[in-house]
């Protein structure tokens, strides 16, 4: 007689929940833009391996999530010695992530790296839930993006089934070879994170410090000048610009130009800067998945780099173009 | 002695990106775990190199003790010694700032609204998962013809990038910006 119990509440479950909340919900995008969520809602003690070609490193991290932006320290345990203390306001931690209003201090989607909402507008990357799998003891939902052309990376995640939190981070080239893993250990979700975890151990901690200057100024950009007179041209399919920012580094003075772009899922900056003579440069490099191209145009040091494939970067350097000093 | 050897080879499968990604998850658990494994991986790697007729830059993993037994023998410092900051990030402000502090700071930010998108090309055919599937498509309109496989291995870490690649990683890390930095950090020293 109780047989047919668990169908019946199972039955009334779904129905209570509606087909579409629940496929939704589930679906391989709802992931991304949960997970997008979490990187720094989530406060964590863990440590995490990257292996990276032949190379594999081992790092503990302490991140503490705190008003939208957060506080981490980050220190290698294999190799080096290493040991980095960041500090990121939420202005900056939301950079990248497209607001839904012009104002980036009121609208993030997310404090995300990606703006995951730009997949809906192409499909260039096959978007699949692989099922369940276990990291760092910890039950994980395996999401694949696959590049669907050579100008982007695949990306697969197991991304904590509560949290979303990414437990596992894979890039695969256009040929499928694994280029990155970082995957987790062992790894503690808390509410809480002692203050005494967020400080630096050694004498030669570097610190790191992001923070909007409470007085930023909205950059004039606009669909004829772009900023400043630096555009795009034809960027590689599904990218777009998502920020621009004006930028100071270090104790100087220069302001640099920042552009983020990003299909979804990869992201490729943009730096404008008033090229310095002898220091200027061209070229390529790379460093692992990381590509970066750099000319001089229009007295101008312009560099792209992107965790995407050379191809792209290259792509990205030659859509750039100075339309002429209207805004300077 | 029977399972010395076999994680003797074990290894030596993950050196050689032989194992698949349930085992080299394995195996990372494990070298994780153990110091004698780790030893023995990087002594995998440094005979994989110098097979390949070049060694990398890595230290050896008994690197540090030398250093630190070598820095025992020396004299003690004279001076005022330097410590570490208390507490947590001070605004910086002029020019009296430690070296180790790297300052970013945005004076003008902006999200940028919606416009006209680009056509999207999808050129290639859904198949499994990236680790099993063939060569992509490369007949893209969009792609140059380059060969990114090819391009991939061409070239090493350019140093006059170097700022640039840890801004990018800084602030648009993919999957973790917290991660992005690292990524970078630990690996292009």
């Amino acid at each position: 007689m109780w047989r047919g119990l668990p169908l019946v509440l199972a039955a009334t479950a779904f129905c209570l929940s509606g087909q579409a909340l629940a496929d939704d919900a589930a679906s391989p995008s709802a992931w991304l833009e949960r997970m997008m969520t979490s990187l720094h809602a989530e406060s964590y003690v863990g440590t995490f391996v990257l292996q990276r070609e032949d190379r594999l490193d081992t790092i503990r991290v302490v991140h503490a999530a705190e008003d939208g932006g957060y506080r981490e320290r980050l220190e290698t345990l294999t190799g080096a010695e290493r040991e980095i203390v960041r500090s990121v306001d939420r202005l900056s931690a939301i950079k990248g992530a497209r607001g839904a209003s012009s104002d980036g201090a009121q609208s993030p989607l997310g404090p995300a790296g990606a703006p995951v909402s730009l997949l809906e507008e192409h499909d260039l990357y096959a978007l699949k839930i692989q099922g369940l799998d276990r990291v760092a003891g910890y039950p994980c939902t395996l999401v694949m993006a696959r590049a669907r052309d050579v100008l982007r990376y695949s990306h697969r995640y197991c991304l904590h089934v509560d949290s979303a939190l990414p437990l596992l981070s894979e890039l695969y080239d256009p040929r499928g070879k694994l280029l990155e893993r970082l995957a987790f250990t062992d790894l503690e979700l808390t509410d809480q994170i002692d203050e005494s975890e967020l400080e630096p151990t050694t004498d030669d901690a570097e610190y790191i410090e992001v923070r909007a200057d409470r007085g930023h100024k909205k950059p004039q950009w606009d669909e004829d000048n772009g900023l400043g007179g630096w555009k795009f041209a034809e960027l590689p399919p599904g990218f777009r610009a998502v920020a621009a920012t004006e930028r100071s580094l270090g104790n100087g003075d220069e302001v640099s130009r920042h552009f983020v772009l990003s299909d979804g899922l990869a992201s490729v900056s943009v730096y404008v800067e008033p090229a310095d003579g002898e220091k200027s440069f061209e070229g390529t490099t790379r460093a692992g998945a990381t590509h970066a191209a750099a000319r001089v145009m229009a007295g101008h040091q312009v560099t792209a780099v992107g965790d995407v494939p050379h191809a792209t970067v290259q792509k990205v350097l030659g859509a750039v173009y100075y339309r002429g000093a209207a805004g300077e | 002695m029977k399972e010395q050897v076999t994680k003797s080879e074990r290894l030596s499968a993950l050196v050689d990106g032989e194992t698949d990604d349930f085992e080299t998850r394995r195996l990372i658990d494990e070298l994780v775990k153990s110091e004698q494994d780790r030893i023995q991986w990087e002594r995998y790697h440094l005979i994989g190199d110098s097979l390949r007729g070049g060694l990398r830059h890595t230290a050896p993993a008994h690197f540090r003790d030398d250093i630190r037994a070598a820095l025992a023998a020396e004299p003690a410092l004279q001076g005022e010694p330097r410590r570490a900051s208390p507490r947590w990030l001070k605004p910086v402000a002029g020019t009296g700032v430690a070296a180790a502090v790297a300052m970013v700071t945005l004076v003008g930010m902006q999200m940028l609204g919606d416009r006209p998108g680009h056509e999207a090309t999808p050129v290639a055919v859904e198949s499994g998962t990236p680790a099993a599937e063939g060569d992509v498509q490369t007949a893209s309109s969009g792609a140059s013809g380059d060969d990114p496989a090819q391009v991939e291995g061409a070239e090493s870490l350019d140093p006059r990038f170097a700022r640039y690649l840890e801004n990018h990683a800084e602030l648009t890390g993919p999957g973790s910006s917290a991660l992005g930095r690292v990524r970078y950090s630990v690996s292009e020293e």
